[in-house]
């Protein structure tokens, strides 16, 4: 995958992005007596995060002060708040447990900042972020899916929000986090070289279907 | 890690966590496809319960509003003829118009007339021989009738338990033994008519046959009013119908109905 491939595609995820958090836009009016509006809020945050670092950060433009930044960024700001988020509409709105949501929290922000505490290398310290944070959302996720299969809600699961969430988050977050690593542990030319393009394409591709299946999850999906 | 343990390790990895969506994929719309068939069958048996509850409270309603009917003909019409009929008497009594003396007698044969016809329809109306009496003595009674015009010989074989059967029920299988007999009189010209009332634990059985003219079913046309009605009927009691027939050979029908 050339440079200019990657950039492509980086700007169509803004895309999907944009739109998906301008759908959350049009529909926080409706949502606004329920915990679903932090969804919109959620996602118009990310546009504008990724708004901001794609602009002022572009793939091909190598600053060691800006990439450090980012990556400061993405491992105390960005990262954080999305699986905090996703913790919290998971374990303590979705199935209703608070004392799971406060554990995984409790868990979650200790491991990565003892963690940093012994890894130098920012990027290291990237690495073990995404792989503490999807391995614990792996868990969320499995036990949102058994929730799903049990509960009588099967039935309308087409008006069911958190199964297009669900589906969009195992697809990407779980699918994809060891591809993420790589992402950050290297540089296109080694991507291409050692034979990891397909898994940059579907990095990119279950990202697009993650952000559609959000937005699909406002379109279809009823509050409650 | 080393590149190679990194490489390896990310494809097991993409494609365990892929199979894993999968399957999971495939378990979701397989329980979902059983749920939605369990929910299926749950609305067709509350269908077939409120269907049922409607036809009870219908023949219910319909029993009601008919004895109302008759006691309002016999107690308030009845009445008022009754009364009208004897200021007549008393006019002729006290003959205060020996001009339309006749007139008025003739008036009273009428209002007298209307009255006993109005009795009986008041007592049709009132009846509750369904209700009181087993299928098996409603059928027999049927025949007795039937067999009082001398014209063909009618045979009822009651093998059946003294079941405790519901109104509808009764009512219906009733109604059905009573188009029979027409059907075969009337289209038949038969000479015998046998029927046979029988039952098994969760059956009852009614095997009605004639010797008439028959017909081939094939080619004569068998969906008549009088058939379509007794499949109608037969279907409110969630039961079979079955029509056996051919020229010269006679007709038998046979009904099965569930007990349960």
């Amino acid at each position: 995958m050339s440079i200019e491939t990657q950039e492509f595609m980086r700007y169509i995820l803004l895309g999907f992005e944009c739109i998906t958090a301008f759908i959350g836009f049009l529909y926080y009016p409706k949502l606004t007596d329920s915990y679903w509006k932090w969804f919109s809020v959620y996602l118009i945050f990310i546009f504008f995060q990724e708004l901001f670092w794609i602009v002022i950060f572009p793939l091909n433009f190598s600053n060691e002060l800006l990439i450090t930044w980012s990556t400061h960024y993405y491992n105390y700001v960005g990262l954080p708040i999305q699986y905090l988020f996703f913790y919290w509409l998971y374990a303590y709105k979705s199935l209703r447990n608070k004392t799971l949501f406060y554990a995984f929290f409790i868990l979650y922000l200790p491991i990565v900042t003892i963690l940093h505490q012994y890894l130098s290398a920012h990027v290291q310290r990237f690495t073990v972020n995404i792989l503490v944070g999807s391995t614990l959302l792996t868990i969320l996720a499995i036990l949102e899916f058994a929730r799903q299969i049990r509960h009588e809600d099967i039935l309308k699961f087409r008006e069911n929000k958190m199964f297009y969430i669900n589906t969009g988050a195992f697809l990407f977050y779980v699918g994809t986090f060891p591809l993420s690593v790589i992402i950050v542990l290297k540089s296109s030319d080694e991507i291409i070289k050692e034979g990891f393009t397909f898994f940059m394409y579907y990095f990119y591709i279950s990202n697009y279907i993650m952000y559609s299946l959000f937005s699909m999850s406002f379109i279809w999906g009823k509050k409650t | 890690m080393g590149e190679e343990n990194l490489k390896y390790t990310t494809i097991i990895f993409f494609f365990v966590t892929f199979t894993l969506f999968i399957g999971g994929m495939i378990i979701f719309f397989y329980e979902f496809k059983k749920r939605r068939q369990v929910h299926l069958n749950e609305l067709e048996t509350l269908d077939e319960l409120h269907k049922e509850e409607l036809l009870q409270t219908q023949a219910e309603i319909q029993t009601e509003t008919m004895r109302y009917i008759g006691r309002e003909i016999h107690d308030n019409v009845g009445q008022k003829l009754t009364l009208s009929s004897l200021y007549l008497q008393q006019l002729v009594f006290e003959n205060k118009a020996p001009q339309v003396a006749e007139n008025i007698n003739a008036i009273n044969d009428i209002i007298n007339e209307s009255l006993s016809e109005l009795r009986n329809l008041s007592k049709s109306l009132t009846d509750d021989t369904i209700e009181k009496y087993s299928l098996g003595e409603l059928i027999a009674e049927e025949c007795k009738k039937a067999h009082g015009l001398k014209t063909y010989d009618i045979q009822f074989y009651n093998h059946s338990d003294m079941l405790e059967l519901s109104y509808l029920m009764k009512s219906i299988l009733l109604r059905i033994t009573q188009e029979c007999i027409q059907n075969s009189i009337k289209h038949a010209h038969c000479t015998t008519i046998n029927i046979t009332l029988s039952n098994t634990n969760d059956q009852l059985r009614l095997h009605i046959t004639d010797n008439g003219k028959g017909f081939e079913p094939d080619t004569v046309k068998t969906n008549g009013i009088g058939l379509q009605n007794i499949k109608k009927r037969i279907e409110i009691l969630k039961g079979t119908f079955s029509l056996e027939s051919s020229l010269n050979q006679g007709t038998s029908i046979t009904l099965n109905v569930p007990l349960s």
